[in-house]
């Protein structure tokens, strides 16, 4: 009992803590590879600049618009965040895992699916153009990418036998990692990934150059950042999880020996999962609505459906 | 402890899902449909059937709401007014509903008592009726749903 009430403690801390450092990170790393500095000012090399970040968008006025639905307008960004460290708390780190549960993976999903929620009623409650077409893109997003996510995942639940990630890396400790039988199902994550989380090439409901904010046109201070302390938890979230699926999670060298190793194991594969992240916002142009919807239905949903059939095979003869 | 929730998403269930028929606003009614349907789930998971508590989350709440509600926000919905009642459909309506609920009820009535066995939860418990002894009922039903699918299309491409 006190055991999971102290995983809960560090996960939930985790997520928060983690979140902040990220977003100056990726400033950072975008910077570079757009051949700028990225924040210089605050502190040394701008590293104070997520601490400034918080002090401004705390001391922000807080708006809600007149003609908004002001209870959705007040729960949206908290639907956020709440919805996201749902999902974290099944997700084990390592040996920690806040809440054991059979179908973590499947509750993972659930819940990422239902985060979308959060952004359909920034969109809806706002009542504004923009956020209101940035709530339909959501909608319309979530559509597209479900099938391909779910038959990726399908595929890997198919190949270890097991909806519960200490199954799953168990399997991969004494066969592998799940990258060499799954290169496909691997790819089709991480591409399905930046849409589930909405971010570049994916960022429809955010669509800057369109949209103003998109979903978070109206919003301003706290409620603002909650809406990215969900986006980043839950990028947080998905790179622990395709760390667990594909990559042998926290097995490594020593790892069964000294269980803290398997922690930094794990957060460090992760780690590179979030920089992916960054590296596709540096790299690819946003897609167009109709361009993402037939990416999602025409090609992804037939290969991840193929792939089905090559895994079925695989797990057959690899059992 | 299990029993309270039990109760407690059961009641919630039922209220959401009386709000989402009665509510002037279609989006806030499709919203309490959601609430409703998520509540049904933790009602699955107070009952131990912890995946089939998951996958009604994801089925209904992830896709099925969704694709509602992105419906309903492509339909011009200020001119929503109130519905006239009407004396014929208000007693069809309510027989049938009396009807079933009293089915509901006695069916019910019979299970009760009845102890739930603790190897529902799984994917496993599930797929092994599914794929064996009801093979083919599960199967005619998928058909089913294809024939309404093709249906679907060949009806929306008419216009053309």
């Amino acid at each position: 009992m006190i055991e999971n009430l102290l995983s809960m403690a560090f996960i939930i801390g985790l997520m928060l803590v983690a979140v902040p450092p990220i977003t100056y990170l990726e400033r950072k790393v975008l910077g570079h590879m757009q051949q700028r500095p990225g924040p210089m000012v605050v502190g040394f090399h701008g590293i104070l600049q997520p601490l400034a970040d918080a002090i401004k968008l705390i001391f922000k006025e807080d708006i809600i618009p007149k003609g908004a639905d002001r209870l959705l307008f007040m729960f949206a960004p908290s639907f956020s965040v709440f919805a996201a460290l749902l999902a974290a708390s099944v997700v084990p780190i390592g040996f920690i895992q806040a809440v054991p549960m059979k179908s973590a993976l499947l509750f993972v999903m659930a819940m990422s699916a239902i985060s979308i929620y959060a952004l359909i009623l920034a969109g809806y409650s706002s009542n504004d153009k923009y956020s209101f077409l940035a709530g339909m893109r959501a909608a319309a997003q979530v559509l597209g990418y479900e099938l391909p996510l779910g038959f990726a995942i399908m595929a890997a639940v198919i190949l270890y036998g097991s909806f519960d990630f200490n199954r799953i890396v168990e399997w991969q400790s004494q066969h592998g990692w799940g990258i060499l039988y799954q290169p496909l199902a691997f790819l089709l994550f991480l591409f399905v990934m930046a849409a589930e989380v909405g971010r570049p090439p994916f960022d429809l409901p955010e669509g800057e150059s369109e949209l103003v904010g998109g979903f978070h046109t109206e919003y301003s201070g706290m409620r603002f950042a909650a809406f990215f302390f969900g986006e980043y938890i839950n990028i947080i979230v998905l790179s622990l999880v395709v760390s667990l699926l594909f990559l042998g999670g926290w097995s490594g060298p020593l790892a069964d020996k000294y269980p803290a190793l398997g922690v930094l194991y794990h957060l460090g594969k992760a780690a590179f999962f979030i920089f992916l992240t960054f590296w596709l916002r540096a790299t690819f142009p946003r897609y167009r609505f109709d361009q993402m919807l037939s990416i999602m239905w025409k090609i992804l949903l037939p290969i991840s459906i193929l792939n089905l059939f090559v895994v079925a095979a695989e797990a057959l003869f690899v059992g | 402890m299990r029993e309270v929730f039990f109760y407690l998403f059961a009641f919630l269930s039922v209220v959401f899902a009386v709000v989402s028929v009665t509510h002037r606003n279609v989006i806030k009614g499709g919203l309490s449909l959601l609430a409703s349907f998520v509540a049904l789930g933790a009602v699955y998971f107070t009952a131990g059937a912890e995946f089939i508590g998951i996958v009604q989350v994801i089925v209904y709440g992830g896709a099925i709401v969704v694709l509602y509600l992105f419906t309903l926000m492509t339909m011009d919905l200020k001119n929503f007014g109130k519905e006239p009642l009407r004396t014929i459909s208000l007693a069809a309506g309510g027989a049938i509903s009396l009807f079933l609920l009293f089915s509901i009820l006695y069916a019910g009535y019979r299970f009760y008592g009845g102890s739930i066995p603790a190897t529902v939860s799984g994917a496993k418990e599930l797929a092994l009726p599914l794929f064996y002894r009801f093979l083919l009922p599960f199967e005619v039903v998928s058909v089913l749903l294809l024939v309404a699918t093709v249906g679907a299309v060949a009806v929306g491409r008419r216009e053309e």
